[in-house]
């Protein structure tokens, strides 16, 4: 993606547009399909890349975004050690008591509590820690889970949408263009809780009926005891601090002049440091081998095949002249570019996977700057795509990996959550969202 | 010594088509944790067990893959769980049954048996190589009754 263009031998002699572009689509093609794991055929669209000459393996190096990918670890770290003391726990049940544990007051306070989290930690992590709470009080509530588990998707998505390490296609953006916690969190968090509530109420409206609940089941939960589910309280204040000062770092890390990768795994270092300090060497080993087990390697390789892949069309053409079609269609105008992108992420990322998307529109904005008038004039797409890909993930149940998350769960809870009805309910409301966030870029932006 | 020494006499087992309400009693009554499940023929079809009624008794979200791990905020009365069993009284072994409990020939190695009771299996189904007919079971106490009778 940063690599500077060179003369570039291919295998054979092939054309080396033709060549790159070959073999991305049919990357693209492979990981949409869902036959093979897409870490896999990321990884091997990469090799191919360099196999085939496209790439040499320095500029394949440099393609890699490692500020992406050391975010990722760094927070996947934080997360695994503090899921650990119980805390997300608690504050679920915790928030379900303060409502009386009325179904409605749930449906509200959980989806606050998944966009918070989902703003805070990624989507994936934040619904494999909210569903399981939630389907475990539904189900004490003896009502429907399914609106419950729709929100949690939904809130998830949208909540993501906020800041820069909400969404792993946010975390992509920023690290791109450069742009920082402040900026996310100044340009797209305002807009989030409008977007929260215009879809929270037809979620409620839908299933109103089935969000009743007897005094007595009610009862039932009211008798949780919260404080039980802090497990270690020691290693709760520990990753209280440092989380408080991970996210602090963020804040700061414009005027630090530091990378959010470095806030990040320079946090998970800490919180690795608390944990183990004065434990015996056999403890610490093990403690530490549990952290990093539980980063998602698979996604983190996914990410570099894509990116390797993604440089290669850039070195051999193709995002320049995709650029200038897009440019080509909207005349250069940055309105009609902007909302194009807006509404072109979010269709797309209702279907494929928001990721390589992302991967693949961030050079091709970047190269459209020149053209519409430098790096600052084009900010209004970089929030067009960030809000497009991420909440686009909300239209079907393959568009993000969180929605498929959730629907594993519920498959394994009996509850299972079909494509098409979800899709009746969640393709509209994605729109709708998209309509506000729409009326959003044109107001403040454009 | 063969494994087929090391059988109980009488074969006790489930059908597909018993009620969880009859398993908990047969279980109960012979102070068993497991019993294997045939069909009208005497076919060994799988194993139906105390953790399997136990499973009854625990919200969903526990026994999910990665789900709720502890719950000792929850304090669910005996009602409840009452209650619960109640709710599935009706339901068959045929929908609990474990396919994938592992199983035993006559002819197996007497140290592999051991190997599986250490590694936390319950009682074994002993099975006819052949004909997949069940031939009883083999247990922890029984196999080390023998042991420490000198065989």
């Amino acid at each position: 993606m940063h690599g500077e263009t060179q003369a570039i031998h291919t295998l054979f002699g092939l054309n080396p547009l033709w060549l790159a572009s070959g073999i991305f689509v049919a990357t693209y093609a492979v990981i949409i399909s869902e036959r093979i794991n897409r870490a896999i055929v990321a990884l091997l669209g990469g090799g191919l890349m360099i196999l085939c000459g496209i790439l040499t393996q320095e500029a394949a190096i440099r393609g890699i975004d490692f500020n992406t990918l050391g975010l990722l670890i760094g927070m996947m770290v934080i997360v695994s050690i503090t899921r650990k003391s119980g805390i997300f726990q608690f504050v679920a049940i915790w928030i379900a008591k303060k409502v009386k544990a009325h179904p409605v007051g749930i449906l509200l306070m959980m989806s606050l509590v998944t966009a918070v989290f989902s703003a805070l930690l990624d989507n994936v992590t934040t619904v494999l820690l909210v569903t399981p709470v939630m389907l475990l009080i539904s189900e004490e509530l003896k009502v429907k889970p399914y609106p419950y588990l729709f929100a949690i998707i939904f809130m998830s998505n949208i909540g993501g949408t906020a800041t820069l390490i909400g969404d792993p296609p946010n975390i992509m953006i920023g690290s791109a263009a450069n742009l920082s916690f402040n900026d996310f969190l100044l340009n797209l968090a305002p807009i989030i809780p409008l977007i929260a509530i215009a879809t929270l109420l037809p979620i409620w409206w839908f299933w109103r009926k089935e969000m009743v609940a007897t005094m007595a089941d009610r009862e039932r939960v009211m008798r949780f005891n919260e404080i039980e589910a802090i497990t270690d309280w020691k290693l709760l204040k520990q990753a209280a601090l440092v989380f408080a000062l991970v996210i602090a770092g963020f804040m700061l890390h414009g005027l630090l002049h530091l990378q959010p990768a470095t806030v990040a795994m320079f946090g998970a270092a800490m919180l690795l440091l608390l944990e183990n300090f004065g434990s015996d060497p056999e403890l610490q080993g093990k403690r530490v081998h549990h952290a990093l087990t539980e980063v998602e390697w698979v996604t983190l390789f996914f990410f570099i095949g894509l990116f390797i892949a993604v440089n290669g069309i850039e070195q051999a053409g193709l995002i320049g002249a995709m650029a200038e079609g897009l440019l080509s269609f909207t005349g250069g105008d940055l309105n009609t570019t902007a909302i194009s992108i807006l509404w072109g992420s979010a269709i797309a990322s209702a279907f494929v996977d928001n990721i390589p998307f992302v991967a693949t529109m961030i050079p091709l904005i970047k190269s459209m700057a020149p053209a519409m008038g430098g790096e600052q004039a084009i900010m209004p797409l970089w929030w067009a795509l960030a809000l497009g890909a991420c909440l686009g993930g909300n239209g079907t149940l393959v568009g993000a990996s969180a929605n498929l998350v959730v629907a594993g769960i519920a498959e394994q809870a009996g509850t299972p959550i079909r494509f098409v009805r979800f899709l009746k309910v969640a393709f509209p409301l994605m729109l709708l969202s998209i309509l506000i966030a729409n009326a959003y870029l044109y107001f403040r932006y454009l | 010594m063969n494994i087929n020494n090391l059988l109980s006499n009488d074969i006790l087992s489930l059908s597909v088509q018993d009620s969880i309400t009859t398993a908990a009693q047969r279980l109960l009554e012979h102070k068993v944790s497991i019993l294997p499940v045939t069909d009208a023929t005497g076919r060994y079809l799988g194993t139906f067990d105390m953790k399997h009624l136990l499973a009854l008794l625990l919200p969903k979200a526990v026994l999910l893959e990665g789900g709720v791990s502890d719950l000792a905020f929850v304090s669910d009365p005996m009602e409840t769980l009452c209650e619960r069993m109640h709710e599935h009284g009706d339901q068959t072994v045929g929908e609990f049954i474990d396919k994938e409990a592992r199983t035993v020939h006559p002819d197996s190695s007497l140290i592999e048996v051991v190997l599986l009771l250490y590694r936390g299996e319950n009682d074994i189904p002993v099975v006819d190589k052949n004909s997949g007919k069940l031939l009883g079971m083999v247990s922890s106490a029984e196999l080390l009754t023998r042991v420490c009778k000198g065989a």
